[in-house]
């Protein structure tokens, strides 16, 4: 459905976006994650159309979205500002989402509108910003796009309007197998809903896995050693210092896992377990949290 | 080209210039005619009692009089493209399924049509009103007609010129700026040149009948004179006089090839338009560089003839006094620019 093909954009001098690739399909929840600056809304604004790469397509059924937009009928994008829709009126926003797009749906918008309790007869502006969000996310599902890209769309949401309308994309997604891409810092979002894990880091995809494969590419680990970690521990490159409290560690391997564990072991422990995992925790480890082992 | 969604859009975002556009024209030009009609009834009814022979009709209309509507088309390109840039709201319109090329003609036609009602309608309500009040024993509504044919095509030049600036500068204030900039540059360029040669003793002869084509063609290319410039008086004293005086039609190539130029290069600059520069007082990194010169070199032509005069009279004129006013205003600009050329004016994130 939607091809990325080795985008790169450079911004004021700095390359933002270093030949990315992603591929999407139906029915797919992709969460793109990665530490602030790093390139997230810029990928997202450059599949939408609104920035123009330096190099490489973004091709939305085979079609190059940046050659003939009007592909994106099936493509709706929503910011992480919304103020552009302030000076509208909720009857003057559907007469012109019904005029851009063919297969805005009225209907179900108003019934989105009451499931959510959403005001109908007020101006946008007298939203609150919670409110203005999941207006734009309304309004885009509305749309019947096969592609939905959302920017930041959870920010200001109080957390049971945040549960009911993750609870919702993933309904949507189900029922008429659209493709979401959502960047967020939420990572209990993405760990709740998304597929696909897209990890990005300084401009590069660092990796694209499912969330079940990230977790079990991962193992976190508290040990403690007589003294401090040791030396042929400290050495190894697929292990990250999550967390040190005195001589307790707290460890993330990535990879060699087996392997890796038997060496901890190797060294005599005075503890050694394993500790659930979280996408946080996967998050940091990859993505450059506390400092590297080696 | 033409999309009801667009329309639509490029009513929300323009709305207020084109009420403008409306009332002030309505204001500057029916109704104050109305105005100017209802005043000669009365004079005439009324006569100077002391010397009702002094009593004579006079009419006078100038472009000037809608000057602020000049503004208001500015304003009106700004709202159109700038406003987007500033408010973050190029996000939406960008991310539309839309070409680029027709979000920037739809734009163009909005506005043009907007412009062009305004005037048409007006001017007839004009006509209207000299052909059957006490105006009509004073003049006709020929003027009118010559008025006409002269402010349409000179606005609708303002309008696609200030739009094509909007795809050059990054926020609302810079299209502002840089097209009033810009729209008064050839007069305003041509002054600075002059004295620049004068206060290097080179003398320019202003009033030979030679330079009058010349003069035309500066004039016509300062795209707001020839509106303003627009002059017709009637007076049916003794020495009855009327007297009309504006640019000749020939020069109306001008504004047409200012249009036509800015469509097709408008067209090109936001296809390729950088949205990442958004708020920036440039939107294009390539030909900062040609800019800076460029207003670093006005201002220095600017504070040169400014201050040319500290250190010498009208008759004996330093260029010491030039060439120190010019190095200050050269600086003062590079300081500026450096400044402004990286600030970002954005707002509503």
């Amino acid at each position: 459905m939607l091809r990325v093909n080795n985008i790169s954009k450079t911004i004021e001098g700095s390359q933002v976006l270093d030949h990315v690739n992603i591929t999407l399909e139906p029915g797919m929840i992709a969460g793109l994650v990665g530490r602030n600056g790093v390139g997230k809304s810029t990928l997202l604004r450059v599949i939408a159309g609104i920035l123009d790469p330096d190099e490489g397509q973004v091709l939305f059924n085979d079609t190059d979205i940046h050659q003939d937009p009007l592909v994106k009928q099936k493509i709706t994008y929503v910011p992480d500002s919304t103020e552009m829709l302030k000076s509208y009126s909720v009857k003057e926003i559907v007469k012109l989402y019904d005029a851009i797009y063919e297969d805005f749906d009225v209907v179900y918008f108003y019934s989105l509108l009451d499931r959510f309790k959403l005001p109908k007869n007020k101006k946008i502006r007298t939203y609150s910003k919670g409110m203005k969000a999941l207006f734009l996310m309304i309004l885009s599902f509305s749309t019947k796009s096969d592609l939905i890209i959302l920017d930041e769309p959870t920010n200001g949401l109080d957390p049971i309007v945040k549960r009911n309308i993750l609870q919702f994309i993933i309904e949507e997604v189900s029922e008429r197998q659209l493709c979401v891409l959502i960047s967020t810092h939420h990572l209990e979002e993405v760990e709740k809903m998304a597929d696909v894990l897209i990890m990005i880091k300084e401009g590069r995809i660092d990796s694209t896995t499912s969330i079940e494969d990230a977790k079990s590419s991962f193992r976190k680990v508290q040990v403690v050693y007589k003294h401090s970690l040791p030396e042929k521990i400290a050495q190894l490159s697929n292990v990250n210092i999550l967390n040190q409290t005195g001589r307790v560690y707290t460890l993330i391997i990535k990879g060699n896992i087996g392997v890796t564990l038997e060496k901890l072991n190797q060294e005599n422990p005075l503890l050694l377990e394993e500790l659930p995992m979280t996408l946080e925790d996967i998050f940091i480890s990859s993505l450059g949290g506390e400092s590297h082992v080696s | 080209m033409f999309h009801k969604a667009l329309w639509m859009r490029n009513q929300k975002l323009g709305s207020p210039a084109v009420w403008g556009i409306y009332i002030a024209l309505f204001l500057f030009l029916p109704y104050s005619f109305f105005g100017k009609a209802q005043s000669m009834l009365t004079e005439k009814n009324n006569p100077y009692t002391d010397a009702p022979e002094n009593y004579y009709l006079n009419f006078h209309f100038s472009g000037a009089d809608i000057v602020f509507f000049l503004f208001l088309i500015v304003g009106l390109a700004a709202l159109l493209v700038g406003s987007e840039r500033t408010a973050h709201a190029t996000d939406l319109t960008f991310s539309l399924p839309f070409k680029r090329k027709d979000i920037f003609l739809s734009k163009w036609i909005f506005g043009v049509s907007h412009i062009t009602t305004g005037l048409l309608l007006n001017l007839l309500l004009c006509m209207l009103i000299v052909k059957f009040t006490i105006l009509s024993e004073v003049t006709d509504a020929t003027f009118l007609f010559d008025f006409m044919i002269i402010v349409i095509p000179f606005s609708i030049a303002i309008f696609s010129f200030s739009l094509f600036i909007g795809t050059i500068a990054g926020s609302l204030i810079s299209q502002l700026v840089l097209s009033g900039i810009f729209l008064l540059f050839p007069l305003g360029f041509l002054s600075l040149i002059v004295s620049f040669l004068e206060y290097h003793g080179i003398s320019i002869n202003r009033g030979v009948h030679a330079t009058q084509v010349f003069s035309d063609l500066i004039n016509s290319f300062t795209l707001p004179i020839p509106i303003i410039d627009f002059q017709y008086y009637v007076d049916l004293s003794e020495n009855s006089i009327t007297d009309i005086s504006h640019i000749p039609y020939v020069m109306l190539l001008i504004p047409l090839a200012y249009t036509i130029l800015s469509v097709v290069f408008g067209t090109l600059l936001f296809h390729r338009t950088k949205n990442e520069n958004n708020g920036r007082l440039l939107v294009f990194e390539k030909g900062r560089g040609f800019f800076t010169f460029g207003v670093i070199l006005c201002f220095a032509l600017t504070f040169g003839m400014l201050g040319g005069g500290i250190f010498g009279d009208y008759d004996s004129r330093s260029l010491i006094g030039y060439y120190l006013s010019a190095t200050i205003g050269g600086v003062l600009a590079f300081f500026m620019l450096k400044k402004l050329i990286h600030l970002r004016m954005q707002f509503g994130k």
